[in-house]
């Protein structure tokens, strides 16, 4: 008996031991990696908005949106979508052009695509070919006669994914930005 | 000295951990698709062995034997945590690639081998020699591995084009059946370069 408390004493000592390392492990390094993250998602929202010199995070219908300005203009808006490729969610921001409701640019923020296949989404010349379509002409050309995306080969679900999600992104603009300006022009009318 | 100088060197050819021992394989065909990863898996797996080691040498009078197993694994998963923070915090494009094997480094056997079959048993410079050692063999192993898959399987070589563009790259050696095929003769290769005249 008291040999099995000696023990459990000194393994209780170790674990506390242990815990106290890792708490200061994490106070210094948890900034750290808030900030990084922070970081990382402004440089993909700039990167997705070109055009806008200064971004506004916006909840709309219980969905983030980011909207871009140029000067007081709204000119653009991001938004994520995780359209479910191959092998899992892939998630994507996408960022529209609000007056051509045309896509801006595309990052790819994570996937569990196949290596050397559909992990090919990240290839530039797929994403750029989104670049400036509209929702209607975000389809696969073999899926659709005004489809303009070219599907890469090996790997039909994978583009497949990628794309209805972009055209997705689109509409979800889209509809969220109706929404935006049928708040304001309420609260307009109920100031004036 | 001597004696200590074969505690690094033993780990690298002829105890390898990946290629002779054949520990640790589960990293080592799991995170070897880019030589990046590979390197990373390596060298993070090896601060944790050389830590791991000095900590369980130098308290190793204190660790009662009936103990040794769970206060082994708080050390190990202390410093695991620690990479993982300390990987996430400044090195996040390595942290994203390695994803959920670096946290599995726990229970990559080559640690908890070592702690028990070496550092529960010398001194803290041998142990810490043993440790870079055994580090070194491994990393060099998967980072091999890594190598010959990237190039082989993606035509790039530390994400840099390798092999000019008439080479087809062969997608099957990035997929996980490659893993096993060239480790095979990774393996076969090391016994050949290694094997002392006459019949293996």
């Amino acid at each position: 008996m008291k040999k099995i408390l000696g023990l459990g004493l000194r393994l209780a000592f170790v674990c506390a031991l242990a815990a106290g390392i890792l708490a200061s492990v994490y106070r210094v390094t948890s900034p750290i990696i808030e900030e990084g993250a922070r970081q990382e998602k402004l440089r993909k929202l700039r990167f997705v908005l070109p055009g806008a010199d200064r971004l506004e995070v916006r909840q709309i219908k219980g969905r983030e949106i980011t909207l871009g300005y140029a000067g007081q203009e709204l000119v653009e808006a991001a938004i994520e979508v995780a359209p479910h490729g191959y092998s899992g969610s892939i998630r994507l921001l996408v960022g529209v052009s609000t007056t051509g409701r045309v896509v801006r640019r595309i990052a790819v923020l994570s996937d569990k695509e196949t290596p050397g296949l559909g992990n090919k989404i990240h290839d530039y010349w797929f994403l750029q070919q989104f670049v400036g379509k509209d929702a209607e002409h975000l389809q696969l050309k073999k899926d659709a006669p005004q489809g303009t995306i070219d599907a890469i080969s090996a790997a039909t679900i994978s583009s497949r994914a990628v794309t209805n999600g972009v055209q997705q992104a689109v509409r979800d603009v889209q509809d969220l930005l109706a929404d935006l300006s049928s708040l304001r022009e309420g609260t307009a009318k109920n100031r004036g | 000295m001597p004696t200590t100088w074969k505690d690094f060197t033993t780990g690298i050819i002829r105890e390898n951990p990946t290629l002779r021992l054949m520990i640790g394989l589960c990293p080592t065909l799991a995170v070897s698709t880019t030589a990046t990863g590979a390197l990373g898996m390596g060298l993070a797996t090896t601060f944790v062995l050389v830590g791991s080691n000095l900590s369980i040498s130098l308290f190793r009078k204190l660790i009662p034997i009936e103990l040794r197993i769970p206060i082994f694994i708080v050390i190990i998963s202390t410093f695991v945590t620690t990479i993982d923070y300390v990987m996430m915090a400044y090195f996040p494009a390595i942290h994203r690639t390695l994803g959920v094997y670096v946290p599995l480094i726990v229970v990559n056997c080559i640690i908890l081998g070592r702690a028990e079959a070496f550092a529960y048993h010398h001194t803290a410079l041998s142990s810490i020699l043993d440790g870079l050692g055994m580090g070194t063999g491994f990393t060099g192993g998967i980072t091999l591995l890594g190598i010959f898959r990237e190039v082989l399987g993606n035509n790039t070589f530390f994400q840099v084009s390798a092999l000019g563009t008439h080479f087809q790259p062969m997608i099957l050696m990035i997929l996980p059946p490659g893993a096993f095929l060239l480790i095979g003769f990774l393996i076969a290769g090391l016994n050949a370069v290694t094997r002392k005249g006459g019949k293996g």
